[in-house]
């Protein structure tokens, strides 16, 4: 698998602190990469230190394949945009004047394409309005535009919708699904709003007190996170043997506990499980979502 | 670097504060020149020559330019902008150096502006004509740009490494310090060795008045040997003492560039060196 960004065991020591502890993560080429913690588990150090705005203490990572110690990183970076905490804008400049300042800055030849990117995140019809009278949406999209100039094909968004209002949550993720899928751009999002990211993610990086609990793939949480029954029996091997004939699927966890993915008709499921001599133990069905799944992962309430 | 320096000049010339500046220094020595004109039409014996003053605008140049750099400067990080740069493939040294010298041309340019409008105060005969040489006026244009270049590079040590209102607090407190260690100095080495002897009258209760001779006595704050020559060492040093000589007593030499060239190489330098270690937050 081609990795845009790879880190390896990554630290960032604050004198006692260790606000990054040997983090390792894996960003695929194409992927929308939900980055989830707390507040302070370290997301924003974590993309600082990608960013080149603060120094690790050890470990190391790569972009692009590029190591961060090899002096080709400012290469790798520029191809690369970030929203880094803050939208990076001139609040007395408009938004046309603030794409053109980023075009210059990366030495592009001309200012073609400023307002193909202004049209890309719906800000054409700003005219002469200053930067510093944009709604908190406006300014988040006007800061994806820059980091959209020169065209990266790789993303960084720091806590994209926070603060926003419903209209520019929806806003924001649509232009970032529109990124991805019609641009092909590789985006990593941080963020503890976990519904959000759930619409938008195809992989998660799950980080805790400064450490790497999980990675995943959206549909290895979409398994782990399926609504299932979970049912308590004297055995599941003949519990595996009727739902095999009753073509449902299954997930045996040990000699007596199984989730079965699917409502089956109890009734019938009883009687043909009693007349292999197994009993029903429990029932119950078990629902998990992204926020109690990722609880459950590291404990305690979202802050 | 020049893509930054490109992108800044672009954001110089367009800066409202940066024109304020400019506009402030100009109106700042049409004030001057209107005065020394108003005093020349009261009193019929007095004549202003222009070199008396077309150098004091680079004392207040500081605080101006301090002033300045905290709004252009400073905006890069609160916007968050300086974070963007080095982002997208800047080097830390490449941005310092640009902002040396983007703030080192507007201080140039707001220093001219005080000079190009007492010349122009002179050449309509508003004020006197100058009485010094065409080569010393150029010299010394010359050598005050450089004490401009090296109080912009001190200042720009304080905004690059202090982020926050603090900065600005620190840099304005800083530029009058350096103001009143100028004036202070110059005192210090401009006091006499006696103080000449003088008599003064002593009035006593009864009414009847005394008068009392001072003889000719030694002055305690008269300098020498080695303390005269660390006053005077950095009497021709700093910046501000240097900008002081210039524009009072019209005294330069080659020393004054070389000696404002080492203060913007030692303070770039260690301004760059703490910059690349910083965390840009």
């Amino acid at each position: 698998m081609d990795y845009v960004l790879k880190t390896n065991e990554l630290c960032k020591h604050y004198r006692h602190f260790k606000a990054l502890n040997e983090v390792s993560m894996h960003i695929p080429k194409g992927a929308i990469y939900g980055f989830v913690g707390k507040n302070g588990a370290g997301k924003t150090t974590l993309i600082r230190l990608i960013c080149g705005l603060q120094y690790p203490t050890s470990g190391d990572f790569a972009l692009y394949g590029v190591k961060n110690t090899d002096k080709a990183i400012a290469d790798s970076r520029s191809r690369m945009g970030a929203v880094v905490e803050t939208p990076s804008i001139y609040p007395s400049m408009t938004a046309e004047d603030n794409l053109k300042m980023q075009y210059r800055l990366l030495g592009l030849p001309s200012f073609d394409g400023v307002q193909d990117l202004l049209k890309l995140v719906g800000l054409e019809n700003t005219g002469k309005k200053k930067a510093k009278h944009f709604s908190l949406g406006m300014k988040q999209r006007l800061g994806i535009a820059i980091a959209l100039c020169g065209n990266p094909d790789f993303l960084i968004l720091d806590e994209p919708i926070n603060g926003l209002d419903p209209q520019g949550i929806i806003e924001v993720r649509e232009l970032i699904l529109k990124l991805n899928h019609e641009k092909q751009i590789t985006v990593l999002i941080s963020s503890h709003i976990l519904d959000e990211l759930a619409k938008l993610a195809t992989h998660y990086g799950f980080i805790d007190s400064g450490r790497i609990v999980k990675e995943m793939s959206a549909e290895e949480l979409e398994q782990a996170c399926r609504k299932c029954i979970h049912m308590t029996v004297t055995d599941t091997k003949i519990l595996a043997r009727v739902l095999d004939g009753m073509k449902i699927t299954y997930k045996i966890l040990d000699e007596k506990t199984a989730d079965v993915y699917a409502k089956p008709n109890f009734s019938q499921l009883a009687l043909a499980l009693s007349k292999e001599n197994c009993e029903v133990i429990s029932m119950e069905e078990h629902d998990e979502n992204l926020e109690s799944f990722f609880m459950n992962l590291v404990g305690g309430a979202l802050s | 670097m020049s893509k930054l320096l490109r992108a800044d000049f672009v954001r110089l010339f367009k800066s409202r504060i940066f024109w304020i500046g400019v506009l402030f220094m100009a109106g700042l020595a049409g004030f001057i020149v209107f005065t020394r004109w108003s005093d020349m039409q009261a009193v019929p014996d007095y004549y202003c020559f222009a070199d008396d003053f077309f150098l004091i605008g680079s004392m207040y140049i500081g605080i101006v330019i301090s002033v300045f750099m905290g709004i252009f400067v400073s905006t890069e990080y609160s916007s968050g902008t300086i974070r963007n740069k080095h982002v997208i493939g800047h080097s830390r040294m490449s941005m310092y150096l640009s902002n040396l010298i983007i703030c080192s041309t507007a201080s140039v340019i707001m220093n001219l502006a005080f000079i190009v409008v007492v010349m122009a105060g002179s050449a309509l005969g508003i004020i006197g004509r100058f009485d010094i040489s065409t080569d010393k006026i150029i010299f010394l244009i010359l050598a005050e740009t450089f004490s401009v270049i090296s109080i912009t590079s001190i200042v720009l040590v304080v905004y690059m490494l202090i982020t926050g209102r603090i900065a600005g607090f620190i840099a304005i407190i800083m530029c009058f310090a350096m103001i009143i260690t100028a004036v202070a100095i110059e005192n210090r080495l401009s006091a006499k060795e006696y103080i000449e002897p003088y008599t003064f009258t002593v009035t006593s209760e009864d009414g009847t008045e005394q008068e009392i001779e001072q003889p000719l006595m030694k002055n305690p704050k008269y300098l020498t040997g080695t303390k005269k020559k660390v006053f005077q060492f950095f009497h021709d040093t700093l910046p501000v003492d240097q900008m002081m000589q210039m524009s009072n007593e019209k005294t330069c030499d080659t020393n004054f560039i070389l000696s404002s060239i080492a203060v913007i190489v030692i303070t770039t330098g260690a301004g760059i060196f703490i910059f690349r270690k910083k965390d840009l937050k």
